[in-house]
């Protein structure tokens, strides 16, 4: 299984070194073209707008934080069910990044919803579910570091990921369930998108420049915490010649 | 008004939409430089801790710690 065989740090940094320049030139692709025909291809909307430019910032941000999220409770079963060695690495590198695509969805939507619903916020289902999200983030960011042993707080992290991982469809299904100001799907839906071409593809570039532009941090942030534990071998084979 | 300024002015929500996208851009640089400094950071102590232990690098996948580890010591030292 390909799980296993990137288990192997060696072999793993080797994929992530050929793939990051492909991955890199991919997101600043479909970012500047994401950008480019959101800001100046795609029209204003017939009821909100110049405003529905918003979207194309907000809603992959949004997408982010539920994929960021999905993904860390899927690295932590990894971790605690079969304990594969670079699970727990994927997971603690994830968090940040999802924390601040939470944020950017939270903040984004505030300046969305003042001129649109008239207020910066509201406490209906959709918002505060992703705002007990961006807690869960803090939370697995805090688990994560606090022990003195690196494994018992990835554990404590990957219990509390699994835990939290119920309000991911909460999140997902609060526009059906509840009355709420927040617009329900329009692209992830039965039925197809609603969402016309001309605003799909703008939204389509950003989500996917934004999903590469994870998925290169991550590989860094990998890489950068399998040096680090070369570094703490390093440092307890020096304490032991000593 | 000029077609510029139309554009800055975003049908009077430019308020709204450039510090979306202006916020976008600061929390995702910010993302990438600490992503690359931490990572800069590492590779230079592990390059600086591999000078300490010229020996090591090849070494191979020995692992004997009994013998070599205090005689690399006094070899760098």
């Amino acid at each position: 299984m390909a799980f296993d065989y990137f288990a192997n740090p060696a072999r793993f940094l080797r994929l992530a070194n050929a793939v990051l320049p492909w991955c890199v030139g991919a997101t600043v692709i479909l970012l500047a073209s994401g950008l480019y025909l959101g800001l100046f291809v795609a029209p204003a909307d017939y009821q909100q707008g110049e405003s529905v430019r918003i979207m194309y910032v907000h809603v992959p941000a949004a997408w982010m934080a539920m994929f960021v999220y999905t993904n860390i409770a899927i690295a932590s079963v990894l971790s605690l069910i079969w304990r594969h060695p670079l699970a727990d690495l994927a997971a603690s590198a994830s968090a940040p990044i999802g924390a601040a695509f939470t944020f950017l969805a939270l903040v984004t939507g505030s300046l969305w919803g003042k001129p649109m619903w008239g207020t910066w916020w509201v406490w209906d289902a959709r918002l505060t579910s992703v705002l007990i999200l961006f807690f869960l983030y803090l939370g697995h960011m805090a688990l994560t570091h606090a022990f003195d042993n690196p494994a018992r707080g990835a554990k404590a992290a990957a219990v509390l990921a699994l835990v939290g991982f119920v309000n991911v469809p909460i999140i997902k299904f609060s526009v059906d369930w509840w009355n709420t100001l927040h617009q329900p799907a329009s692209v992830f839906r039965a039925g197809g998108p609603t969402i016309h071409p001309d605003m799909l593809w703008p939204l389509i570039a950003m989500a996917l420049g934004y999903t590469l532009f994870y998925i290169t941090l991550l590989l860094l942030r990998i890489k950068s915490d399998l040096i680090g534990a070369r570094l703490r071998t390093l440092d307890s084979l020096r304490q032991d010649a000593a | 008004m000029d077609a510029f300024q139309t554009f800055i002015d975003m049908g009077s929500y430019g308020s709204y939409v450039w510090p979306s996208y202006g916020l976008t851009v600061v929390i995702m640089a910010w993302l990438v430089m600490s992503t690359l400094r931490r990572l800069r950071n590492r590779e230079q102590e592990l390059a600086r801790r591999q000078g300490e232990f010229p020996a090591r690098r090849n070494r191979g996948g020995a692992t004997d710690t009994s013998g070599p580890n205090t005689s690399e010591d006094a070899a760098s030292s």
